[in-house]
């Protein structure tokens, strides 16, 4: 009984925790602009992470060791620089862009700016990390995020999609010189779905439930069932954002206006699901964020850590967290837009996602870790095809930005 | 299948019976130290050991006396060229070095035989706590003030003289790189060259 309500549980939290800013953004502006002609991309980008999850999921309850663990440990410090040094950049801007989220969700729903908000985001991240257990930090947020749901609710009162939008789904509206823009926002969606700062995550909350080599079917379903499942909503926001704003020629370039998309079906009720929404999965994926980074740094220099500890046990671990609050805070302040923001964030991490992913071919295939769990050739293929797609974006993620403009 | 299972149980019988040798006696490769993460006999992880000192004797054999910590050291390691820039700034400060015989065990981590209080690496964590942390509400340090103040000092169990002596053959590790023999390679200690400095408790 225990182990299907913890089954349950992972499959309900991936479902609520999926969405954050950067797949908000991604989803939104992709179906505004292109219809259904990026939903290959989100499908792509869901079955690398699927992997990729299942996988770090199985490294860590077998070998008993986290990710940040084994890429010090097996690859020594010169090496772990990189993937540190990728991560701090990437998710100090992606943390910056989730808190402008909570903001701007929290005006949508108050009518203040989002300027004077932002702090007060930043405040509400600091007391749940400074105060809450793992469990609440990964549950809480993921279960509010169920409301996400909502976007299903509303693709069914907008009724049935009309043939020339179908059609977008293999013949996407690609304008003349609008090619890079379409390649710019493949590199995005793949950036905010393939997040590396997940794999940080969900790796040190295996250590953190305690899971062992009894828990890989746990872990298997909770990738595939949680994280196939959780993909839905930003599939749904794609949709909502094709049939809606497309047809009205609205760019999607502020998270407000994606929030339009529900308040056409839903009315107000509407704007407000969504403002409910933002602020849930924003709120969750900054706290996963800053948690992700603090792991990393605190397993990769040895230091103690753990969310369930209280903080002078774990002093290095919260003053690290604190400062990189403190940055991302920063960060914001210069005033960005946060769908902007989570856009390059997004392109940032494309950029980087070689650097981040290419330890998985060597520590997935080692025994002193892995034991008889090691991968087996259809795993280390996919690994392979992932890291070719991972090194084709990298190489042109920041052309297109700049070519682009950001989207 | 039957003779699958069997082959199955007899290596982790072997696997076993590899375990219970008394880790001074195991032969070490690189891995098993570089990097690994240390932690006290009171469960606390205090860093990763970012480098060694080694001791060739007379007799040629390449010893492990000390495990290195610190950011001079991990500079070093990076480009030997940090790590004078990292000295200049640090002196040294920052700089821990564990005689390898507060080492009790390999694996999965190295297993130090005294208390997190007791070595000086892992003083920033305390430091932060009692001068930062402790100010702000929450934080737990009053109880966790408590307890270390009740704490006593030295290893979590005492060693009796028989117990060093049927475990100890060498008072330090013979180390080597894999595919080296031990004692003949001298690079294996050279991952960075300096001079010792001794911060033990």
């Amino acid at each position: 009984m225990k182990n299907i309500f913890a089954i349950a549980l992972g499959i309900v939290t991936a479902i609520g925790g999926f969405l954050d800013a950067g797949t908000v953004a991604t989803s939104g502006e992709a179906g505004a602009k292109y219809g259904f002609g990026l939903v290959w991309a989100l499908i792509l980008a869901t079955i690398e992470i699927i992997l990729l999850v299942e996988m770090v999921g199985r490294f860590t309850a077998v070998s008993q060791k986290t990710y940040a663990d084994a890429i010090r440990e097996k690859f020594g410090f010169k090496f772990y620089l990189f993937p540190l040094a990728s991560e701090l950049i990437a998710e100090s801007l992606l943390l910056a862009a989730e808190l402008g989220g909570v903001a701007i969700a929290l005006s949508l729903i108050t009518g203040i700016s989002w300027h004077y908000l932002f702090p007060l985001a930043a405040l509400l991240v600091l007391v749940l990390v400074w105060s809450a257990s793992f469990d609440i930090i990964e549950n809480g947020p993921a279960l509010l995020g169920l409301v996400t749901l909502s976007f299903l609710v509303a693709i069914f009162f907008l009724g049935p999609p009309k043939m020339s939008l179908l059609q977008t789904l293999w013949k996407p509206p690609i304008g003349p010189g609008q090619g890079a823009d379409y390649l710019y926002l493949v590199a995005a969606i793949l950036g905010a779905t393939i997040s590396p700062y997940l794999l940080y995550f969900y790796s040190s909350g295996a250590i953190e439930e305690h899971w062992s080599g009894k828990s890989l079917l746990l872990n298997r379903i909770t990738a595939i069932v949680g994280m196939g499942f959780g993909s839905l909503g930003s599939l749904a926001l794609l949709v909502l954002s094709a049939m809606v704003l497309g047809p009205l020629h609205i760019q999607a370039g502020t998270l407000g206006e994606i929030g339009l998309a529900m308040a056409k079906p839903l009315g107000p009720l509407g704007g407000y699901l969504f403002a409910i929404a933002l602020f849930t999965t924003c709120l969750g994926a900054a706290l996963e964020v800053v948690l992700a980074v603090s792991y990393n740094v605190s397993q990769g220099f040895g230091w103690e850590w753990g969310q369930n500890q209280k903080p002078v046990q774990t002093a290095r671990y919260y003053i690290f967290m604190i400062v990189f609050l403190l940055a991302a805070v920063f960060i914001g302040m210069i005033g960005i837009d946060p769908l902007q923001l989570a856009l390059f964030a997004s392109t940032v991490i494309a950029l980087f996602l070689p650097i981040s992913l290419s330890p998985f071919l060597f520590i997935m295939n080692d025994p002193a870790y892995l034991k008889d769990k090691t991968n087996g050739w259809i795993d280390n293929t996919a690994i392979i095809l992932i890291l070719l797609i991972a090194f084709a974006v990298a190489v042109v993620s920041i052309p297109l930005e700049i070519i682009t403009g950001g989207g | 299948m039957q003779e699958q299972e069997q082959e199955q149980v007899q290596q982790e019988i072997q696997e076993e019976i590899a375990q219970e040798i008394s880790p001074r006696q195991q032969i070490l490769v690189m891995r098993n130290i570089m990097d690994n993460q240390l932690e006290t006999c009171d469960d606390i992880e205090i860093g990763r050991v970012a480098d060694i000192e080694a001791e060739l004797l007379p007799d040629g054999r390449l010893v492990l006396t000390k495990l290195l910590t610190g950011p001079e050291s991990l500079a070093g390691r990076v480009s030997s060229r940090l790590r004078p820039i990292v000295h200049f700034f640090l002196r040294h400060r920052f700089e821990h070095s564990i005689p390898i015989d507060e080492v009790d065990g390999f694996h999965p981590t190295l297993r130090l035989r005294g208390r997190a209080r007791d070595y000086t690496i892992g003083a920033s964590e305390r430091w932060i706590a009692n001068h930062i942390l402790r100010w702000i509400p929450g934080s737990g340090w009053k109880e966790w003030h408590e307890r270390l103040e009740q704490q006593q000092p030295g290893p979590c169990k005492p060693e009796t003289e028989a117990e060093v002596q049927a475990e100890t053959g060498n008072e330090t590790q013979e180390i080597r790189a894999p595919g080296d023999a031990v004692g003949t390679n001298t690079s294996v200690a050279s991952t960075t060259a300096h001079q010792p400095h001794d911060h033990t408790h």
